[in-house]
């Protein structure tokens, strides 16, 4: 093999032994988990709000950030579910800068993985036992699921891994809702077949072992839009394109239907201010057809403490380093707004 | 009332304000010392009085003032710690030996205020402090001659006790003798195994016999009552004078830089952020009985960068073919690097103890 071993890691056990979640950290999870069932299998008809930076770059402001979601949370209960974004591991299209919390710990430093896995693993358990909040990250890497398996609530799979068949086998064998994103390319057949090989049982290596998967009847959509051939961002968070999805979901008979709009990517063309409206405009589609409101079961939007995108190397605090997102003033005032709206 | 008068009046009030804050700030010091007792702490803190200092020098608006105030500070702070020294004559440190031993000559610098006692070995001044008849043991845990000093580290595996000082004492051996006694009439040397290891190649020059024996201190005694001009004991120079021999011929050690190093033992573990920040810190701990167990150890210490100066392996007393490892790190434990280290290291390891964190000083 044509690379250096570095250094050996902790086993998922030895790092949940070293920072373990608490009986109190347990229940809050449990709780959170049968909320958010409850909107996806339809028995409550709440907005699912997958909010937070788009990479947690550093503890104190993805914290500051987090602990801000909480009282926001208690006011808007009856209308909408928050689910914190801590994204500890960022997919990058050529595979330069900055790779998440998971390869820097310290993002103005070189990688560090031995740290990174247990910073990130701080990081979730500080959010939950602090904030109650079991929060959403990115299922980049399917073997380091088992790091973060009793803190997380909800898993994506991104744009780039949804045909990922690695990726598909691990989602069908977790126990808590993935959203699976429609490819870069925008093929929304891709994006089934990856939701039905999720819901189905199957057997697979996973992290040495010989396992066999119960099949995850809430993995879902969600539709971040798609590039075309030369390059050029196209939405498909419209009345149209919803209704199509509904239709894809209809002839393939899978269990739970549900849709997740993602406001940014290329819905947004990576215009983090155009968030707002898109989410407004997903709300006004859902009132206009049942079949468009009882499949959207929510969004997701990227957000953090301060406006817009930064270099990593300016440091500012509370600002994305990785895609633009919407400041903590317009955040608070759009859960409001979208409050008012369901 | 004239001028005079009136500002003699407002001092004499002022006065007695000072004078109550002063009983207030002396009981207040009462409380750091019986803390710096507890923990095995010296009394001067330079850090933390330049830190009064500036901290003092902030309040003052007047700018000619202030280096009057600083002045009128350090004034109180030497109060304070001849205060401090007053009170910590009520302190009892341990040390293994009988006056005039290494130990005992290490004890003298670190607390000079305070009151030595001899006890009979390692294990005795130990178990004295873990059972409170004294507030510190001072025992010698490495030798950078004849080696480590394997029954203290033996001690602080098992025991109760930490470490929140250490301190380097150079060590010079001498050949003690008789009063008028000439080095040709010596035949025989009398002293620690350690110490007559130290000076083996001189020993071994001269052909004296050596006997061993539990203590140079004790050596030096005992060499003084035998009252044979033929014997000679090998101790430090302060025991000559205590037992009434004659230094025959001094810095008979092999190694100029003869050292021991000295930990001060006491019930208190430093809290984090306590009186001043260690740049070492030793841990002892067993590890699982499988493969490569130790190497995972040494692989998260690594990963934290710490730098390990040493690590050694001592058989258990209690289990037969079961060792246990001491190693002593560069590092601050109290730091959020060290807090990581050691609550990582607490599921690596089978059992893990943080027995001490402190600087290296010489004494």
């Amino acid at each position: 093999m044509n690379m250096t071993y570095n250094r050996e890691l902790f086993s998922p056990q030895e790092l949940k032994q070293m920072y373990p979640v608490t009986v109190e950290g347990a229940a809050a999870k449990a709780a959170n988990d049968a909320r958010i069932r409850a909107v996806l299998d339809g028995t409550d008809d709440k907005l699912l709000l997958i909010i937070g930076p788009c990479s947690a770059d550093r503890e104190d402001a993805v914290m500051d950030y987090i602990s801000r979601l909480r009282p926001l949370q208690e006011k808007v209960q009856d209308k909408i579910v928050i689910i914190p974004r801590i994204y500890t591991n960022k997919p990058r299209t050529t595979g330069a800068g900055y790779k998440g919390m998971l390869h820097q710990p310290d993002p103005i430093a070189g990688p560090d993985l031995f740290k990174g896995l247990v910073a990130i693993r701080k990081l979730h358990l500080r959010a939950l036992l602090e904030t109650g909040f079991s929060c959403a990250d990115e299922m980049l890497y399917p073997e380091n699921h088992l790091f973060l398996s009793d803190i997380l609530s909800y898993v994506a799979v991104g744009a780039r891994s949804v045909e990922n068949q690695q990726h598909r086998l691990v989602a069908s064998g977790l126990d808590i809702p993935v959203g699976m994103k429609n490819p870069t390319g925008g093929d929304l057949s891709v994006m089934m077949n990856s939701i039905r090989a999720a819901q189905s049982s199957h057997s697979f290596i996973y992290r040495n072992w010989d396992v066999q998967s119960a099949g995850n009847a809430f993995a879902h959509a969600i539709l971040r839009g798609y590039v075309d051939n030369h390059g050029t961002s196209h939405p498909n968070y419209h009345y149209e394109d919803l209704r199509d999805l509904a239709d894809h979901y209809q002839e393939s008979g899978l269990k739970n239907p549900a849709c997740i709009v993602d406001c940014n990517h290329s819905n947004s063309g990576k215009q983090h201010l155009e968030q707002g409206r898109i989410a407004k405009e997903v709300l006004h589609s859902m009132r206009h057809c049942e079949r468009v409101a009882s499949l959207v079961k929510g969004l997701m939007i990227e957000s953090y403490l301060e406006d817009g995108a930064q270099k990593s190397g300016e440091c500012v605090y509370g600002k994305s380093i990785t895609d633009p997102c919407l400041g903590w003033e317009k955040t608070e005032r759009l859960i409001l707004e979208l409050a008012d709206l369901r | 009332m004239n001028e005079l008068e009136a500002s003699r009046a407002q001092i004499a009030a002022l006065d007695k304000e000072m004078a109550a804050l002063f009983e207030k700030r002396m009981q207040a010091v009462e409380g750091v010392l019986s803390y710096k007792i507890r923990n095995g702490l010296p009394i001067l803190d330079a850090a933390q009085e330049e830190r009064v200092l500036s901290r003092g020098a902030a309040y003052i608006d007047n700018p000619v003032l202030q280096e009057y105030y600083v002045l009128f500070q350090r004034g109180v702070m030497d109060i304070s710690k001849a205060y401090q020294s007053r009170l910590m004559q009520g302190m009892k440190i341990a040390y293994s030996g009988i006056p005039g031993a290494f130990a005992h000559i290490a004890s003298m610098k670190l607390f000079p205020d305070a009151q030595a006692l001899a006890y009979p070995d390692f294990e005795s001044a130990y178990r004295a402090c873990e059972d409170g008849e004294v507030d510190a043991a001072i025992l010698p845990v490495e030798n950078s001659y004849a080696g480590d000093v394997g029954r203290v580290m033996d001690l602080s595996f098992g025991g109760g006790l930490y470490i929140n000082r250490m301190g380097t004492l150079d060590v010079t051996q001498n050949l003690l003798g008789q009063p008028g006694a000439r080095i040709s009439d010596i035949r025989k040397v009398v002293s620690h195994p350690q110490a007559l290891a130290q000076c083996a190649s001189y020993i071994r020059e001269h052909g004296f016999e050596e006997v061993e024996y539990s203590n140079t201190a004790l050596a030096a005694q005992y060499v003084s009552q035998l009252a044979d001009p033929s014997v000679a004991a090998i101790a430090s120079a302060e025991t000559a004078a205590l037992y009434g021999l004659e230094v025959l011929e001094a810095n008979i050690n092999a190694s100029a830089a003869n050292t021991t190093r000295f930990a001060v033992f006491s019930k208190a573990r430093q809290a984090p952020g306590g009186v001043s920040a260690g740049d070492h810190f030793i841990l002892v701990f067993t590890v699982r009985n499988e493969a490569g167990a130790l190497a995972k150890i040494l692989n998260v210490i690594g990963a934290h960068g710490f730098n390990m100066s040493s690590l050694h392996s001592r058989p258990m007393t209690s289990q037969e073919w079961k060792h246990y490892f001491f190693a002593e790190l560069e590092g601050d434990v109290n730091g959020s690097e060290g807090q990581d280290l050691l609550r990582q290291l607490e599921t690596v390891c089978d059992k893990l103890k943080m027995i001490g964190s402190y600087k290296n000083l010489a004494l």
